[in-house]
Order: C-alpha cells, then structure tokens, then sequence
C-alpha cells in the first residue's frame, strides 16, 4: 500500500520557485497497479521520487505499506525502504553480469543470505522475466529489451512492498514495447505486488492500470479507472491528453436529468445529462470521440432526426483497419471522424449522426450564464 | 570538364598537405635519429669531423647516470601524480557529489591556477620554501625558536613532487569532474533502490564505473609529468637533481663546450620511447571506454549527498588549504616580491614600504616591450596557423576514404609523443642545416610550437568536424549551394566554436612555455617566458616578480577565454539538438567534451 498525503516540491526556477508537486494526495491499495500519466512537467517523475527517496519533499507524508517513510519529522534514506524500481535507463551495471546485477539486492541487504539461497532467488527472478540462462552474460551484452527485463528482476529480487516503474517503456520500439506492457501488467497481477507507473503515454496507462490519475501543473486532474477516464473525462484538459475528442461548444436550451438540450454552432445537440443541474443560458463544452460519430448517405430521413447535421468530408485517410475523416459543419468547425474501413462513406457530403448517450458534457466546463 | 579541374584541385591539396605534415611531423623525428647516431667528433653531429656510430647510445645505456636519471624521471612523475590525484579525487566528489556550499566559486578557484606557467610557480615556491631565506621557513623557524636553515627545503625530490603534483591538480580535477557528470546518476540511485548504503555504492558501483575515467587521466598525466621541465629546471637544478628532461637541456646548452646534440638526442629518444607506451595505451582505453557506454534516460538532476555540519567544514577547510597553497601564497609571494627593489622576508615594515619600482622599470625598457611584442605574436601566429592546418588536415580524417586518412591520423598523432624540449632541439638541429633563415628569429619558435600542438589541435577539430554530420554539407549542395557556398556558409559557421576554443588553447600554451623559447631563442627572439627566466637567473626578485604577475594576467585572461568559449558553445548547440523534456537541460556527455578537451591540454 502507498499513500500519499498533501504532498509538496518546489524547485528555484527562473527568479521564483516552481512547484513541481502541489498539494498531491493519493492512495493506492495492497496489489493494485496505479498510474501517473501527464505531460512533461506535470509532477509525476517528482512524485515517483519523492515515493523512492530520491527526492526530498518540502513538506506532506508518504506512507509504504505500514511504515511512514516521509513527514514533517521523518526521512527515511532510499536505501532503507522496502522498494523496487525501474529506471527509465534501466540503470543497469555495466561493470557487472547480468546475475551480479540481479544479485546486488541480496548482497547488500543487512542480513546475511547465504549463497544457495541468493541463486535460487535470482534464478528465481530471472525465470520472471524470461532470462533464466543469462546469468554469466556482461550485462552490456544484452539488448535494449533484454536490460529492461533484467531491470525489472533486480527490481523483483527481494520481493519489495512496492514496486516504481519510471517510464519503464519508453526507450523501447514500438512493437517490443507492446509486448512488454502486456508482460510486466501479467507480472504485476500474478505477483500481486503494489505498483506505481509512471508514463506519458495514455495507452499504456489505460491498458496496463487499475487506476489512473492525470496530472497537470502537480495537482490530480482527475483520477478514475481506465475506463472512467477514457469514457467519461470531467474536463477539457483529460478529454484531450487521453485520446483524441472533438470540442464542441454549447450553450444550455434545456436541461432534465436524464437530457441535456444544447445551442451549439452548428445547430442543436442533445447530450446525456450529468449529475448536476444546469441553469438555462450556461455554456458548457461537449467531448465526442471521433469514434462515436457516424457518417451516413444524406437522406431525407436522416435529416429531421434530432443529434444529425449535414457535413461536407474534406479530407479522408485510409489507415488500415480504421478510416479518418476530416469534416466541416455547416458553420464551418472541423470536426474529427473515425470510421472502420470497411463501412465508410465515400461521398462527400454526407450526414453526421452521434448517439446523444456518447455526448459528454464536461462538468469542469462550465461557464455560468451572465459570469 | 568542371569536373576533371574540381578532381586535380582535389588532388593537388591533398598532396600539398600530406607534403606539409611530413616535413612538419617526420623530418623533426628523423633528424632527433640521425643525430642520435652520429659521433659529433669535435663539432656538431652533421659537421666534417663526425662520422656515423653508436656512441651516444653506449654512454647513454651504459651508464649508471642514466639509470639514475631515469629513477628520478619516474618518482618526480608518479609521486607528483599520486599527489594530484589524492587531492582531486577528493575536490571532484566533494564539487560534484555533495552539498558542500559555494561549490562555483571552489570550482573556479580549483582551477584558478590552470593558467600559471610551470617555471613561475617554481619560482614562486622557490621564494616561499628555500632552505636559508623562504618565506614559509623563516616564519616557521621564529615561531618554533629554531636556527639555521629549513625545516624545509623545496630543492629535493619531494619539495619538486609537491610543486609538479599542485600544479597537475586543476587539469586533473577538470578531467574527474567531466567523468562524474558523465556517469549517469540513476546507475547510482539503482544501487539506493537496491538497498545500499552510500557508503557500499561508492565502493561497489561508482568507483568501479568511474575507473576507466581515472585509469585515462592518469596515464594521460603521466605522460605529462614524464616530459615536465618548468619544475626541474627551476627547482631541481639548484640543487642537482636532474631528470631526463634537464639533462637533454644541460646537453644542449652546457656551461663549458659544445652543445652535445647527439648525446641529447639520444636521450630525446629514451623520453619518447617513455612517452609514447603510455600514450598508445591511453589511446586504447579511449577505445575501449566505450564499452561502458549505457542507455542514457530522462536526465535528471543529480541528487547530492548531505554533508553534516562538521564535515561540510573539513571539506572547505581541505579545499581552501589546497587553493591556498596552489594559488594564493605562491601569488601573494611574487606579488610581494615585484614592489620591492630587494628582497627581504615580508613583514609589516616591508609590506609598507611597498613600491611600484619594478613595474615601472619593467615597462620602461624596450627589452620587455619587444618580449611582450614578440609574445603575442607568436601566441597569435602560432594559434592561427596550428588551427588552420589542424582544420584542413582534421577535415581530410573526418572526411575522406582514401588512404590519405589513416596516414595523416598517424602523422597527427606522433607530436603528442614529442615533449615540447625534444621538439625545441629537433627544431634546432634542422634549421642549423636547411637554409631557411628563421634562426634565431620568432618564426623558428612559431615553427616549434606549431609542431608540438599540432595533435592538440587536430583532435580539437576532429571533435568539431566530427560533429557536423555529413548530411549537412550535402543538404546544402541539395540546396543549390556551391561547394565553396557549402564550404563557406556551413561548414566553416559550425567549426568556429572549436576552432575559436583551439585557437585560445594553443595562445595560451604558446605563451605559458619556457623550453622551446629557452632551445631556440636569440638576442632579438626574446619572450616574456625567457625574460622572466633570465631575470631570475640573474637574482632580480623584483623584475621577476612584476614580469610574473604580468604573465599571470595574461595566461588567466587567455584561460578564462578559453573556458568561456568551451563552456559556452555546447550549450547552445545541444539545446537546439535535443529538446530538454523535464524543463532543465540535462548534462550529456558531450557536454563536458570541452572541457575535457581544455583540460586535456592546458597542462601539456
């Protein structure tokens, strides 16, 4: 378990000190896999550190498992916490063989181990990650992803509370890095071990999470399991860093709980209502994913139907399985389309059609009317 | 057509510069061998009366002297060198690893010294430390109520290793602090996640990562320390220890009789032949200190080891010892010694009655306005023309796949194996026999020195070119650009900054050495190095103390350029090339190229 409390880090910046963490508190349960995602700059390395001991906090409490690493009266030194991590380097040793490298934990721990029982743990570790019959290697001679798995043993060897992963992925090629995403979440579950991800990337984070916190500016943005935070972003800022939405602003004609009535350039738009109640006149922002909207043949029937504009495709490209297009509203917004290849629309002007229950307001959006 | 004048011009330059390097490089190395072969007879090794035999090499290896000579070479070089490293080891972690406050001012004052020429801080620990009337010794002797001379003696073995060691530390502290920031520190931080203590990881991981760094600076200073004059010629000879190095000098300008060139040239080959083991070896470490190379990540800032209170005190105390006694005292002691017409051990009384006599004196005269003349034109000429020829031989290395490449590598290489002496005298005997009229003039010391940088300043400029990918030169030619455009619009921008950074190296060197000036010197060839030296020979403290401090300010200002420059150009270029994603520009190997490289040369 990890639990972090009113967190703060601040650095000199340019005349003025920066927060790099801001008031950060999170909590990730014994066995769950939590992840920051963010933009560069947005704290999440910061935090990761702090967690580590690599960094000294300014002020909050950390929390491992039962043991208060970090408060206002207490640092406890990285080496002394009960860790694991993997650097975005890999870190590993160069002067070292990939058992020595995998070894170092068991060796410098204060209790002596006895040398059986070190092979057996690193054998051990290395079958984990898919290394066994490595072990006499210089650890130079293995491959970006080879030094990544051995990486993640080291971090495994002494069985921590808690295992980091700073941006564990990024060094590696695309396909490999698909690969070992699937592999270290198999390994995490199977493990049960708790684990704090750090990544700019939202693919990762949505597919290998149970939870994900957004960061922006050192303060949580949102923080919701991967589908939540896909499905259903509460502002502008998620909506757009996890995948790609079109904006669509609006202003309040009708509201009941279960509809909301929007003005919106292009003409009127249902989407389904939040929790809160919002006065005529308010402007909001809707998220559409450009998946959930649909481009038919213009017909007469689909004309009338409420949620249907009248669209002209400017630009379409051919992806593979998917089809993007680029379309212009009546009023003149870009609007952003995918479709599976196999249904697209070939013609040019065309109807968009979207399903008033993927039309999502964002709550964080709001502009009161007459503010 | 166009072609077939653009392919000859091709050649013809090509030929024109193998041509230079070999008279440069080869004729200096063939003459040292012909003359160490030849019985001078009762004249010089190449007049009437001398002959061809081995003569020089019997009384050279055959003679205890020698041997002795030899012993004293080796533990001048390696106790100089344990020193220098002991201390800079210890100054590097403490500026690079730890909290220790105002850590850029104590870089700056660890280096402060980079610039003082060899001869001059001998000279000034000759005033501070001399048995009978040094200023340390007198001090210590009323302060602990002894009589006579002492209790140190700067004039021995150990006296010179404390010299020659103090003045190794700024170049061999630049080199260590380059390789602590090119180890990246999450190999260190691994190790804390690990479970180390501090302790074990510096033990386990960064002493163990950092020894390819220390293992190449130090065979690099060995090779320094190996061929060092100023400390020998200053301090030694006063009290007869010799060392290689003096001996060629003693052979070439003895008290009595004829210069022995032969006898001197064989010994220029017993120091080469010392020289260069190390030196091919320092070659193949380079090498192979890339297999140390790992995947370099987010770069972040190094973390810094907290200091307790007491021992962030040791450490300044350690560190302000060392500056004292490399900078301040033998500083404040020529200073001293330069307003007062005759020396006396400074006290409150003499302190007063301070004087700018010397300075005036000094100014004054036209011997010194021709030295300082001569001096910067040398420095000037000599920075010119080594880069140039650097930069057009370094372009045909980086460039070309002909055979011309490895031959002119060669060839660019086998200076750095030279000492700056063996140069002097090779020099010397070439122009003794070729009629071209430069002895005796400023162009014969140009000529030297240009010769001894020459490796200096093309490894500078394979650095420079190297990193200007090829692509570049031709997405200009794709462009439309002519290839003199080419040449003249982007590859000579991008090369400035090392050719600027080359240029400022070798001024100061020029400027900084005694013994090529000392070799080949003439009445109306005088420098602001010799100068000094004569005046010191002759027992003129004050003139020597003001000339000094005029040196002093010259070399720090030529230094303090260099730095600047070093420093300075990376950044910007690094910044365009990789854009920094964690805010702060992380420190990448290359970064410290510079000042490797500055720090690889200044103390040569």
């Amino acid at each position: 378990m990890i639990r972090i409390d009113a967190l703060h880090k601040r650095y000199p910046g340019q005349g003025t000190m920066v927060s790099a963490v801001d008031g950060l508190s999170f909590e990730v349960a014994q066995g769950e896999l939590y992840t920051l995602l963010g933009p560069s700059g947005c704290g999440k390395t910061t935090t990761l550190r702090c967690v580590a001991g690599l960094e000294r906090p300014d002020s909050g409490t950390i929390v491992l498992g039962d043991t208060e690493v970090y408060s206002a009266s207490r640092f406890i030194p990285t080496h002394q916490r009960d860790l694991g991590m993997v650097f975005q380097s890999y870190a590993i040793w160069p002067h070292m063989s990939v058992f020595e490298n995998a070894a170092f934990p068991l060796r410098v721990s204060g209790h002596r181990t006895s040398r059986a029982k070190i092979e057996e743990a690193v054998s051990e570790a290395l079958t984990l990650v898919g290394l066994a019959g490595y072990e006499s290697r210089m650890a130079t001679q293995l491959s970006g992803g080879q030094q990544q798995r051995l990486s993640l043993a080291r971090a495994l060897v002494r069985r921590p509370t808690v295992l980091l992963l700073d941006e564990p992925l990024s060094n590696l090629d695309a396909k490999l890095r698909e690969h070992m995403r699937q592999e270290i979440r198999q390994l995490q579950q199977r493990l049960r071990i708790t684990t704090l991800f750090v990544t700019h990337d939202q693919i990762e984070a949505l597919a290998m999470s149970d939870r994900v916190a957004v960061l922006r500016d050192g303060r949580i943005e949102q923080e919701a399991s991967p589908k939540d935070i896909y499905n259903e972003p509460t502002s502008e800022f998620v909506a757009n860093f996890v995948g790609a939405t079109n904006m669509i602003k609006g202003t309040v004609l009708d509201w009941t709980a279960r509809m909301t009535l929007l003005e919106t350039k292009f003409g009127e738009l249902s989407a389904v209502s939040g929790t809160e109640r919002l006065a005529e006149g308010t402007e909001v922002t809707v998220a559409l994913r450009p998946e959930d909207l649909i481009l038919t043949a213009k017909s007469a029937a689909a004309a009338g139907q409420p949620n249907a504009w009248p669209v002209e495709v400017m630009f379409s490209s051919f992806t593979g399985a998917i089809t993007e297009f680029k379309v212009l509203t009546e009023s003149g917004q870009d609007i952003t389309v995918r479709a599976p290849s196999r249904v697209a629309t070939d013609q040019r002007h065309v109807v968009m059609y979207a399903d008033p229950m993927v039309c999502r307001i964002l709550p964080d959006s709001k502009i009161d009317a007459g503010s | 057509m166009n072609l077939i004048r653009g392919q000859v011009g091709r050649l013809a330059a090509r030929l024109i510069v193998l041509v230079l390097m070999l008279y440069l490089v080869m004729v200096p190395v063939l003459i040292l061998l012909a003359a160490s072969f030849r019985d001078p007879g009762k004249g010089l090794p190449f007049g009437h009366s001398s002959f061809w035999s081995a003569v020089n090499y019997q009384e050279v290896f055959l003679s205890g002297r020698t041997w002795q000579l030899v012993w004293n070479t080796i533990v001048l070089s390696f106790g100089s060198l344990m020193l220098a490293f002991a201390i800079s080891l210890v100054a590097a972690w403490l500026v690079e690893r730890t909290n220790l406050p105002g850590q850029g001012f104590a870089f700056v004052m660890i280096i402060a010294g980079i610039g003082t020429p060899g001869f001059i801080s001998a000279i000034a620990w000759t005033l501070l430390l001399n048995p009978s009337n040094g200023v340390l010794n007198v001090w210590l002797r009323n302060v602990f109520g002894m009589t006579g001379d002492g209790p140190f003696n700067i004039s021995t073995l150990p006296g010179m290793i404390v010299v020659e060691g103090l003045g190794l530390v700024p170049v061999t502290f630049l080199l260590l602090t380059a390789a602590f920031r090119a180890l990246d520190v999450s190999l260190e931080d691994a190790g804390s996640l690990s479970g180390a203590p501090p302790s074990l990881i510096a033990r386990r991981i960064t002493l163990p990562l950092l020894t390819p760094a220390i293992l190449s600076a130090f065979v690099y200073q060995f090779a320094t320390t190996i061929e060092s004059f100023d400390v020998p010629v200053t301090i030694g000879l006063r009290n007869n220890i010799v060392v290689l190095s003096t001996e060629i000098y003693l052979q070439v300008q003895p008290s009595t009789g004829l210069p022995q060139y032969g006898l001197a040239s064989t010994y220029g080959i017993l120091l080469i032949a010392i020289v260069l083991l190390p030196l091919v070896y320092y070659q193949r470490i380079i090498g192979r200190s890339e297999r140390y190379a790992t995947v370099s990540g987010n770069a972040y800032r190094s973390r810094r080891i907290e200091l307790s209170p007491r021992a962030k005190i040791a450490g300044l105390t350690f560190l302000g010892l060392y500056v004292l006694f490399e900078f301040v005292l033998p500083t404040l002691i020529l200073l001293y010694t330069s307003l007062h017409p005759f020396y006396s051990v400074p006290s409150l009384q003499t302190i007063a009655s301070s004087g700018l006599d010397a300075y005036r004196t000094v100014v004054g005269s036209t011997l010194f306005t021709d030295s300082l003349t001569n001096t910067l034109i040398v420095a000037l000429v000599t920075g010119l023309a080594t880069m140039t020829l650097a930069a057009v031989v370094s372009w045909m290395v980086v460039r070309s796949r002909t055979m011309l490449r490895p031959i002119l590598d060669v060839l660019a290489f086998i200076p750095h194996s030279i000492p700056a002496l063996v140069m002097g005298l090779a020099i010397a005997l070439i122009y003794l026999y070729v009629s071209i009229p430069v002895y005796g003039t400023i162009w014969i010391i140009v000529i030297a020195l240009l010769t001894r940088y020459l490796s200096l300043a093309t490894r500078q400029m394979n650095t420079g070119i190297g990193a200007i990918k090829q692509e570049l030169e031709e997405a200009g030619s794709a462009s439309g650009a002519s290839s003199l455009q080419t040449f003249w619009r982007i590859l000579v921008p991008l090369a400035m900054p090392s050719y600027v950074n080359g240029f400022l190296l070798i001024a100061l060197l020029s400027v900084k050495n005694l013994s090529i000036p000392l070799i080949l010197g003439g009445a109306n060839s005088s420098m602001l190095a010799t100068l000094v030296w004569n005046r010191w020979d002759n027992g003129d403290t004050a003139e020597t103390g003001a000339l000094s401090i005029i040196i002093m300010v010259i070399t720090l200002v030529l230094g303090a350029l260099s730095f600047a420059a070093g420093r300075w150009t990376p950044g910007r270029r690094k910044a365009t090339k990789r854009n920094a994603r964690d805010g702060g520009v992380p420190p990448s190997p290359q970064a410290n190229e510079p000042q490797k490289a500055l720090a690889a040369a200044v103390y040569q």
